[in-house]
């Protein structure tokens, strides 16, 4: 299947889901003002801890409203886009991988791309909210912005990509999936020159939160090659190794036999 | 009473089963203990009057209650949504009472079971005791009793899911306000006076500030005035839950025509 059959793909489903959350108004715009809210609620932390210390090793206020604001928008375009990485454990384990697998698509593409979430767009706003306020958002730093935030926003779905992909060889772990997830989005917005050389090197490793809001918000701060080549190559690492890893779990999975029922109700 | 305290025992034995789920949670509070040690060894708490180690014992405190109340809000929006709640409703004994004291069971168990990850992290990470160690013994029943109102508040916020289907974005709002309002990862002495009055007409800052601002210092006075707002707090919350659940049956009954 070709790249312009993928996105034209990609762009009709992106339409249904869309259609999907809209359909019910309301609630569709409750998730997505409370999500603004409950995020700007949250950096209110950090605006009372500025006002005590002035700054965290050279981070003030605009660096931290940066990093909570790639973190945002990123997490926001990944459930808005790809919501069903989140409940890829979930859909091994119950065996409801059967209907991505009878289509002639690329099954890691369509289940990923199933879902989509409302609050997202919440978390879309407030980043650039937030992104706007740290005064990195410029037009001449747009490229580099969306640079950064697209590599930010690879490495995301791709290591929700690799937690739940466990599950075709750990079963049931749906819900540790999702620790995992929060884990990683924990780690993402503090920064992080608080931690120790060992802390820092499992950031970039296991838990690669460095990938997601510290490396992209260093690079919006002191522009440098080597940090740019660095997350290029790291973003390129994750998807390479979680594409790899979900087709080799598919080997495993089980059939939950779904397909039996599809069009049945 | 034995009926409800039943369905609080089999959720003690449900919880117990769920393994992976309470691993997760312990990992979880070692690791936000370690970010917030990190950062208080690089800015230095002593600036905001509190030692770096009591600092810690603070946050492993409130942590304590906020990662074991239960997220009753989901089971009664999932009740709701899959329409098993009219199958519920016509048990004998009122299907609030029920989540509620399920909810019970599972708070108990994963409070004993996080007391131990918080004591032991806390511990580690700061080498020692906090200044006042009785603090610590004081602590364990009053954080019980805070965290039963904190649930009891979390029920309420299931109830709202009979007009919204989903009750999530309350409860989004919710943890923030414990989260700022009630001090949960900064005390309230350092927020600007303004912001500290509006927290403590709130019952946020009774469910975590007051009752381990008064554990840590061995207050009197200050525990008292927790016990108290936590009770008038407990008073208000059980009779808004049941005047919410009376109309959300009714409006369910509508709507099931």
């Amino acid at each position: 299947m070709n790249l312009k059959n993928n996105y034209e793909f990609f762009t009709h489903l992106l339409k249904i889901n869309l259609k999907s959350l809209t359909s019910l108004r309301g609630a569709f715009l409750l998730q997505a003002t409370f999500m603004i809210i409950n995020n700007l609620v949250f950096f209110t932390m950090w605006w009372v801890f500025f006002k005590k210390f002035k700054s965290i090793k050279g981070w003030e206020i605009t660096d931290l409203c940066a990093l909570y604001g790639v973190v945002a928008f990123v997490f926001g375009v990944s459930v808005i886009f790809f919501g069903g990485v989140r409940s890829l454990a979930k859909m091994i384990d119950g065996g409801d991988l059967d209907v991505y697998l009878t289509q002639p698509k690329n099954t890691l593409f369509y289940a990923s791309s199933s879902q989509s979430h409302a609050s997202g767009w919440g978390d879309v706003v407030s980043g650039i909210i937030l992104l706007w306020f740290s005064g990195y958002l410029t037009f001449g730093s747009l490229p580099l912005m969306l640079t950064v935030l697209f590599c930010s926003f690879v490495v995301f779905v791709c290591i929700g990509i690799l937690f739940n992909s466990l599950a075709f060889w750990m079963g049931p772990m749906d819900s540790l999936a999702r620790q995992f997830y929060d884990f990683v989005v924990t780690f993402s917005i503090y920064p992080q020159v608080i931690f120790s050389q060992f802390l820092k090197m499992i950031l970039f490793t296991v838990i690669p939160g460095g990938f997601i809001g510290h490396l992209p918000v260093s690079l919006l701060r002191e522009f440098s090659w080597s940090n740019l080549g660095f997350l290029v190559v790291g973003s390129a690492g994750f998807f390479i190794l979680s594409v790899v890893v979900f087709n080799r779990g598919l080997k495993k999975y089980e059939s939950g036999n779904r397909f039996i029922g599809v069009g049945t109700n | 009473m034995g009926k409800y305290l039943s369905f609080s025992i089999i959720a003690i034995k449900h919880g117990y089963k769920n393994k992976g789920e309470t691993i997760a949670r312990f990992a979880f509070y070692g690791i936000i203990l370690l970010v917030f040690s990190s950062l208080w060894n690089a800015v230095g708490s002593e600036k905001i009057g509190l030692k770096p180690r009591d600092m810690i014992w603070y946050l492993a405190m409130t942590e304590w209650i906020v990662l074991s109340y239960p997220l009753i809000h989901t089971a009664i929006q999932e009740d709701i949504r899959t329409g098993n709640v009219a199958y519920l409703l016509t048990r004998p004994i009122p299907y609030i009472w029920v989540k509620f004291f399920e909810g019970m069971g599972t708070l108990l168990l994963r409070m004993l079971i996080l007391a131990f990850a918080g004591f032991g992290f806390a511990y580690f990470i700061t080498g020692g005791l906090p200044t006042n160690p009785l603090g610590l013994l004081l602590y364990f029943p009053v954080g019980i009793f805070a965290s039963m109102v904190v649930t009891l508040y979390q029920s309420i916020i299931g109830l709202f899911s009979f007009w919204l289907q989903d009750a999530t974005p309350i409860y989004w709002i919710f943890s923030k306000c414990n989260f700022i309002l009630g001090g949960m990862m900064l005390p309230l002495d350092i927020y600007p006076e303004w912001l500290q009055k509006i927290a403590m007409l709130t019952p946020f800052s009774s469910f975590l500030y007051l009752p381990v601002k008064a554990c840590l210092e061995l207050d009197a006075s200050l525990l008292l005035e927790a016990l108290i707002k936590l009770t008038v707090w407990a008073v208000i919350g059980l009779i808004a839950m049941q005047l919410i659940y009376l109309r959300g049956v009714k409006k369910l009954n509508v709507n099931g025509g």
